[in-house]
C-alpha cells in the first residue's frame, strides 16, 4: 500500500480523477453527480451481452460469461465501459436533447404509462343519462319506411305500356277487382320493405322514387301511384312511415354503456396529459 | 325463438297474387357478412401498423365512423354488414399489443424481451418476419405463452357479446389457426356461435399446438364434448397451399380415409373461394376450357425470398375448389365419404380490421397498402405488394333471422355463397320436377323450397328417365353493375372413376348468340378508363332459368354449382392509378374486371 502511494501513477491518476471531479462538479452547478460513476456489475453484463447477441437467455448467457477466461471478460467489460460512459458523454452533452427518435420513444413510452393509468378508471353507472343526453345525436335512429308495391317492368312492357298497366292496375286494386291475370312482373329486389330507411329504399328504387314515397301519407287501404323508378313503373300500399327518433337507454344499454366507459378513459387520458402540461410554461410563436 | 319480425310477416302475406308462400321464413335477402377480419391483436396485422382493435372493427362494420388508422380521417363504411367474424391469429395472440406496452407477462419472456427491444429500434418488419420464420418453421416460442392468451381471448369473447344484436347485427368469435408449416398455406378460420361465458372455458387451438388439421378437428371435437361449443373451420387460400389443402393424402402421407373425411366434413363445410389473396375456384393450367379460370390469380407464395428468388405457386388440383369438389367425389368412390363437400363463401382476410370489400371502397390488405401511394411497397419478409391484392370476398347466407344460431345454422346446412365484393343476389334450387315456367315465378324462394333443395343441398336417386333441373335466379347488386351471364358449373365421374368438369352458360343479357363451338359472345366492356366509370347500358338487372342437364347420366356422382358474372368494372387498382395519376398500365393490373359470385354446390349421389 505504500509503495502504491508513493509510485508516480498513482499520483496521476488521483490527479486525473480529482480533475475529473472537479469538472464534473463544476459543469453540474456544483453538484456532485453521479453521472460520472459506472458501476459494472455481473447482472449488467449479462443484460449487455443479450442485448448485443439480441438473444434472451440468461442461463445461457450466465454459463457462457463463467467460461470466458479472464483477458475475454477484461475485454467485455471494457466493451461495456466503453459503451456507458459514451452513453454518459452524450447526456452531457445534451445530445439526446432534439433527436427525434430519442423524442418519440420517450413520449410514447409516457403515454403508454398514462394510458395504463387510465384505463383502470371504472365510472360508475350514474353518469350514463348525462352522457347519453350530451351524445343522442349518435344514438338516433334514422326514419323508416314500410311498404309493398306492384311492378310494371319498362324492359318488358316498354315505357308507356309498363305506364298504362300501372294506372289501370291502381284502379283495379283501389276497388278491390279479382284480376283475372297476375298483376305486375318480379321485380329484381324486394316485394316488401319493412323498416327500411331511405338511403335503402333509394338504392333499390332510385333517389327521386324515394322521396316522393317519404312524402305520401301512410294508407294500408289505398295504393298510391304510380311512381317511376330505373326500372319501371310502381304502384305501392304505404303501411308506415317511423319518423327519426331517439331509441331509450334501456334499447341501447350495453352499446352506450361501452361508448361511456371508453370516452372516460380517453377523458382520463386527456386529463392526465394536460396535468401534465400544466407543469410547463408554454410559448407558441406567433408566426407559425 | 324471437317474435316473428314485421318483414317476415309480410314476407308470409299473400297480398293480391293468390299464390300460397309454402316457403320457410326465409329472410327475403341473404345476410351479408366477412367471416375473416384481422386487427391489432393479429401479430401481423398489428407490425404492418393497425391500431383497429376488435371493437373498432365491429363498430366499422355496423355501419359505425371509426378513425382510418394512417390519415385519421373518420371513415364510415358505406352498407353496413350484417354479421362478423374478428378472426385474429391464435398465435401469438395479442403479443404486438403487449410488446408496444411492455406488459410484465410479454417481457417475461426471452422472444418478448427480444420482440420489445426491437419495437424500441423500430424493426417492425424484423418482428413480423421472425413470425412468418416461426410460422414457416412450425416451432414452439416461449412468447406463446397461455396466460397472455387467456386475457386477450377473454377482451374478443367479451367484444363480440357485446357488439351481437340479434336480429341486427351478428357478432361471432373466433379465430385463424395459421399452419404454415413450410410456406404451405393450411390456415383455417375457425368460429362458434357460443356465447363469452362459453368461450372462455377454452383458449384458441394455434399451430404451435400443432400444425395438423387433424388434431385440430380432434381438439375441435373435444372442446365441443366439454363445453358445449360448436364450430366451423373454414380453409382459405388453398390456392397458396402448395398443393395440401386438399391433398388426396393425409397429413402423414397415407391415402385419405374414410374417418378422415368424416372428421373434416364434421368441421369444414364451407371453404374461401376468393377473398384479397385472390381465387381459389380454378386457374387455368386446371381448367383449360374455362375462358373466366383466369381471374385475380394470386400466386405468391407465404414466404421469404430464397437467394433472391420469389416463391411462386405452381398450381396443382389441390389449391383449387374446383378440382377439390372433382377429387372429393373421387376418393368418395374408393371410400364411400367425400372429404370435400365444401360449401363456398367469400370473405376479405383484411389485416386493416376495416371490412369492406368494394373497388371503390377498399382499404387495402393492410395498413402497408392503405393508401395509393403505398400499393407498390413491398410487404416486409414476402415478396409482394398492394396492387397484386384483389378488392375481394364477401359472405351471403340464407338464413331465418340475423341471429348466431341462425347464421351458423345455415353454415352447417352450406346455404351460403361468395362474391367477390358486389351484394350480387343468387337463389339455386335442385329438383326433379321444376318446369322453365317456374323461372319467371313471382317468389323464386317459394317454389325453390317447395320442390327442390336450396345451393348446399344433395340431390338422391333420380326418378327413372328423370333428368335434374336446376332453378337459378341472380339479381345485381343494386347499386352496382348489371350482369353478363349466368353458369352452371357441373362436375362428375366418369365410367373410369377419373372426374370431369364442364361449364354451361345457361342464362344472359341481351340478344347474344353462341357460336358453333358453344362460346357465348362477349357482353362487352363499358369501363371509361380516363374517368373511371362505367354504364349500365349493357347488361341485365337480373337472369333466370330453368335448367336441365342434358348430359345427365343417372349412374354418375355430380356436383352443381352456379357462377354469375357482371359486366366489366373498375378494377380498385383503376381507382387508385387515376388518384395517382399515373398510367393504370403501372399497376401491372386489368383495368377492369368481371367481378363474380359462386354458389354452393348442390350434389347428385346415385346410391
Amino acid at each position: 500500500m505504500r509503495r502504491l502511494l508513493k509510485d508516480p501513477f498513482t499520483h496521476f491518476l488521483l490527479l486525473g480523477a480529482f480533475i475529473y471531479w472537479l469538472y464534473g462538479s463544476v459543469t453540474n452547478h456544483g453538484v456532485l453527480s453521479r453521472q460520472n460513476e459506472v458501476y459494472v456489475s455481473r447482472a449488467q453484463v449479462l443484460n449487455y451481452m443479450q442485448y448485443k447477441a439480441k438473444l434472451f437467455d440468461e442461463e445461457r448467457f450466465s454459463d457462457y460469461l463463467s467460461s470466458l477466461s479472464d483477458a475475454q471478460k477484461k475485454l467485455l467489460v471494457d466493451n461495456f465501459i466503453e459503451d456507458e460512459i459514451l452513453y454518459k458523454e452524450a447526456l452531457r452533452l445534451g445530445l439526446d436533447q432534439g433527436d427525434f427518435i430519442i423524442k418519440q420513444r420517450l413520449a410514447s413510452k409516457v403515454r403508454f404509462l398514462l394510458e395504463d393509468s387510465a384505463s383502470q378508471t371504472q365510472p360508475r353507472d350514474n353518469g350514463l343519462e348525462a352522457y347519453f343526453k350530451e351524445n343522442i345525436n349518435r344514438y338516433v335512429q334514422p326514419a323508416s319506411i314500410t311498404f309493398t308495391h306492384i311492378f310494371f317492368d319498362k324492359s318488358i312492357r316498354g315505357k308507356d305500356k309498363a305506364s298504362q298497366d300501372a294506372i289501370n292496375a291502381l284502379h283495379i286494386m283501389n276497388e278491390g277487382k279479382e284480376s283475372q291475370d297476375r298483376l305486375g312482373d318480379r321485380f329484381p329486389f324486394l316485394i316488401n320493405y319493412a323498416d327500411r330507411t331511405q338511403r335503402y329504399v333509394a338504392d333499390h328504387f332510385g333517389e327521386s322514387m324515394s322521396e316522393k314515397i317519404l312524402s305520401l301519407t301512410p294508407n294500408e287501404k289505398k295504393w298510391q301511384g304510380p311512381f317511376e323508378s330505373n326500372y319501371g313503373y310502381h304502384i305501392i300500399l304505404l303501411y308506415d312511415i317511423k319518423s327519426e327518433r331517439v331509441p331509450s337507454i334501456d334499447e341501447i344499454r350495453p352499446q352506450l354503456t361501452s361508448d361511456f366507459l371508453q370516452e372516460k378513459q380517453d377523458a382520463a387520458l386527456r386529463d392526465s396529459i394536460k396535468e401534465v402540461k400544466s407543469r410547463y410554461h408554454i410559448r407558441v410563436d406567433a408566426d407559425i | 325463438m324471437k317474435k316473428p319480425k314485421l318483414r317476415d310477416t309480410l314476407l308470409l302475406t299473400t297480398l293480391w297474387m293468390g299464390t300460397a308462400y309454402g316457403a320457410p321464413a326465409m329472410a327475403a335477402e341473404p345476410y351479408w357478412g366477412d367471416t375473416h377480419v384481422h386487427t391489432t391483436y393479429s401479430m401481423d396485422a398489428f407490425m404492418f401498423g393497425t391500431n383497429i382493435d376488435p371493437s373498432a372493427a365491429y363498430r366499422f362494420a355496423r355501419g359505425v365512423p371509426v378513425i382510418q388508422p394512417v390519415t385519421g380521417a373518420w371513415i364510415q363504411i358505406r352498407r353496413p354488414l350484417d354479421f362478423i367474424v374478428i378472426s385474429d391469429h391464435a398465435e401469438m395472440l395479442g403479443v404486438a399489443a403487449g410488446v408496444a406496452t411492455e406488459e410484465s407477462l410479454i417481457s417475461s419472456t426471452s422472444t418478448g424481451r427480444k420482440y420489445i427491444q426491437w419495437f424500441k429500434e423500430g424493426r417492425l418488419g424484423d418482428i413480423y418476419a421472425d413470425f412468418v420464420k416461426v410460422l414457416v418453421g412450425g416451432e414452439d416460442t416461449d412468447v406463446n405463452d397461455d396466460r397472455i392468451k387467456k386475457s386477450i381471448w377473454s377482451r374478443v369473447a367479451d367484444a363480440a357479446d357485446l357488439n351481437n344484436l340479434p336480429g341486427k347485427f351478428t357478432a361471432f368469435t373466433g379465430w385463424e389457426w395459421t399452419s404454415n408449416t413450410n410456406g404451405a398455406n393450411l390456415h383455417r378460420v375457425v368460429f362458434t356461435p357460443a356465447d363469452a361465458s362459453t368461450a372462455k372455458k377454452f383458449t384458441p387451438y394455434s399451430a404451435f399446438d400443432s400444425a395438423k388439421p387433424e388434431d385440430l378437428w380432434k381438439w375441435l371435437t373435444k372442446i365441443r364434448k366439454e363445453t358445449g361449443a360448436d364450430f366451423v373451420a373454414i380453409p382459405h387460400n388453398s390456392n397458396v397451399s402448395k398443393g395440401k389443402m386438399f391433398d388426396m393424402a393425409d397429413s402423414e402421407g397415407r391415402p385419405i380415409s374414410a374417418e378422415y373425411a368424416r372428421n373434416r366434413m364434421m368441421w369444414e363445410v364451407a371453404a374461401e373461394v376468393t377473398q384479397i389473396k385472390g381465387t381459389s375456384e380454378t386457374h387455368p393450367a386446371l381448367s383449360p376450357t374455362d375462358e373466366f379460370a383466369g381471374f385475380e390469380l394470386y400466386t405468391t407464395l407465404l414466404q421469404g425470398r430464397k437467394d433472391g428468388v420469389k416463391a411462386v405457386a405452381r398450381p396443382s388440383e389441390a389449391d383449387y375448389l374446383r378440382s377439390a369438389l372433382k377429387r372429393g367425389m373421387e376418393i368418395q368412390q374408393r371410400t364411400g365419404v367425400n372429404p370435400y363437400k365444401v360449401g363456398l363463401i367469400g370473405s376479405s382476410d383484411t389485416h386493416t380490421g376495416l371490412a369492406s370489400s368494394d373497388e371503390d371502397e377498399f382499404y387495402g390488405k393492410s395498413v402497408i397498402d392503405m393508401l395509393p401511394a403505398d400499393k407498390e411497397k413491398e410487404f416486409p419478409g414476402i415478396p409482394t405488394n398492394g396492387w397484386e391484392m384483389s378488392a375481394s370476398g364477401l359472405a351471403a347466407v340464407w338464413a331465418t333471422e340475423n341471429t348466431r344460431e341462425a347464421i351458423f345454422a345455415a353454415f352447417k346446412r352450406r346455404e351460403v355463397y361468395a362474391t367477390t365484393g358486389p351484394r350480387i343476389m343468387l337463389r339455386f334450387f335442385g329438383g326433379f320436377g321444376f318446369n322453365a315456367e317456374d323461372a319467371s315465378a313471382a317468389d323464386i324462394a317459394s317454389v325453390g323450397y317447395a320442390r327442390g333443395v336450396p345451393m348446399g343441398g344433395d340431390l338422391l336417386r333420380a326418378p327413372k328417365d328423370k333428368a335434374p333441373s336446376f332453378l337459378v335466379h341472380a339479381v345485381r347488386d343494386p347499386i352496382g353493375a348489371n350482369l353478363d351471364r349466368v353458369q352452371i358449373i357441373k362436375g362428375w365421374v366418369d365410367a373410369s372413376g377419373k372426374a370431369q368438369e364442364r361449364i354451361y352458360d345457361v342464362a344472359w343479357s341481351g340478344n347474344r348468340t353462341m357460336d358453333v363451338n358453344g362460346k357465348l359472345e362477349a357482353v362487352g366492356d363499358t369501363v371509361d378508363t380516363e374517368n373511371v366509370r362505367y354504364s349500365n347500358s349493357i347488361g341485365s338487372p337480373q337472369l333466370s332459368r330453368v335448367w336441365v342437364d342434358p348430359d345427365f347420366n343417372p349412374s354418375e356422382t355430380a356436383f352443381y354449382y352456379v357462377r354469375v358474372l357482371q359486366i366489366p368494372t373498375p378494377r380498385f387498382s383503376l381507382y387508385d392509378a387515376k388518384a395517382l395519376q399515373i398510367d393504370h398500365s403501372e399497376t401491372g393490373q386489368p383495368a377492369s374486371i368481371q367481378e363474380r359470385a359462386y354458389s354452393s354446390p348442390i350434389w347428385y349421389n346415385p346410391k
